[in-house]
């Protein structure tokens, strides 16, 4: 990992990985449509709104892994001072809010139907609710200060101590009454749905993993470069 | 399976189609704008490069 933290050399690396991430994404996002639409069957209690379950979960996943992935970055980058990392966590940030907003939109287009309600103010969805406002309030705390190092560390700091929310969003099913169904794939003995909807399911859930490094990647790299112009921007101030 | 029953999802398609709608618009949007600020700052720094270049070629 401190190889990598060499801005040249994480440069080199996330360009150079940057096409498969885009390769890995379009290729198993078509193939994940194909059989969430068209292949996979309908539920026998949820009929055909199960569909939504294919834009929805790995939306949820994706909020997680995203809010999991800045916080990791951030800590990496208050211990060790690594700026790649407050970077990373800088260009993860907006692409972890809108995978948030996604999961509590489509969730909410699946509890119309299903359960009678938009919203509902039970464990599960407040905490998701928390956890896009900690994206804001990151983003916000990020850029409210002149000094940007000062900025990322405060915001590495909210990061960190947010994290506290993701196990709480996890496990909000089994710790309280919700209208929210329990875990049905990441369980101990196993998934409990059938390959005809796993399939589609993991193959989202993968092209939306690939989708974010995609366009993690690409916020890097637009990142390193507006860190360039301003030293370039400095240097000829002073020329 | 003919189009109609396709669009109609068993009477969901109006929940189905927007988790859909939604979920491929906020994800291009995000990309596309993604994209942008590389290609813009990219720009930029090549810009700023070539100033520089061409203050250092000065006497």
């Amino acid at each position: 990992m401190h190889r990598f933290a060499n801005p040249t050399r994480f440069l080199k690396l996330i360009s150079a990985l940057q096409p498969w991430a885009m390769g890995v994404s379009v290729l198993c996002l078509a193939a994940g449509l194909y059989f969430a639409l068209i292949v996979s069957p309908a539920d026998y209690q949820q009929s055909e709104t199960v569909r939504i379950m294919y834009v929805h979960v790995p939306a949820s996943w994706m909020a997680m892994f995203c809010y999991s992935a800045m916080a990791g970055a951030s800590a990496v980058g208050l211990i060790w001072r690594h700026l790649t990392a407050f970077v990373v966590a800088r260009a993860t940030a907006p692409i972890g809010a809108a995978f948030t907003f996604l999961a509590l939109a489509t969730g909410s287009l699946w509890g119309k139907p299903m359960w009678g309600t938009w919203w509902v103010w039970d464990a599960r969805l407040t905490s998701v609710l928390i956890l896009l406002f900690l994206y804001l309030g990151y983003m916000a705390l990020e850029g409210a200060f002149d000094d940007r190092s000062r900025g990322a560390r405060a915001a590495a700091i909210l990061a960190i101590v947010g994290a506290v929310n993701v196990p709480i969003i996890k496990f909000s099913v089994d710790w309280w009454n919700t209208l929210h169904q329990p875990a049905s794939v990441v369980k101990i003995d196993g998934p409990a749905i059938h390959s005809s909807m796993l399939t589609p399911l993991l193959l989202m859930a993968m092209g939306y993993t690939a989708f974010y490094f995609w366009v993690m990647f690409v916020r890097v790299r637009a990142e390193f470069n507006d860190a360039r112009i301003q030293a370039l921007r400095l240097r000829q101030t002073e020329a | 399976m003919d189009f109609n029953t396709f669009i109609d999802m068993g009477g969901y398609g109006a929940f189905i189609w927007p988790s859909y709608g939604l979920s491929a618009l906020v994800l291009v949007a995000i990309l596309w704008q993604s994209r942008a600020r590389l290609k813009r700052s990219g720009a930029e720094l090549e810009r700023l490069r070539h100033k520089d270049d061409v203050q250092e070629d000065r006497p």
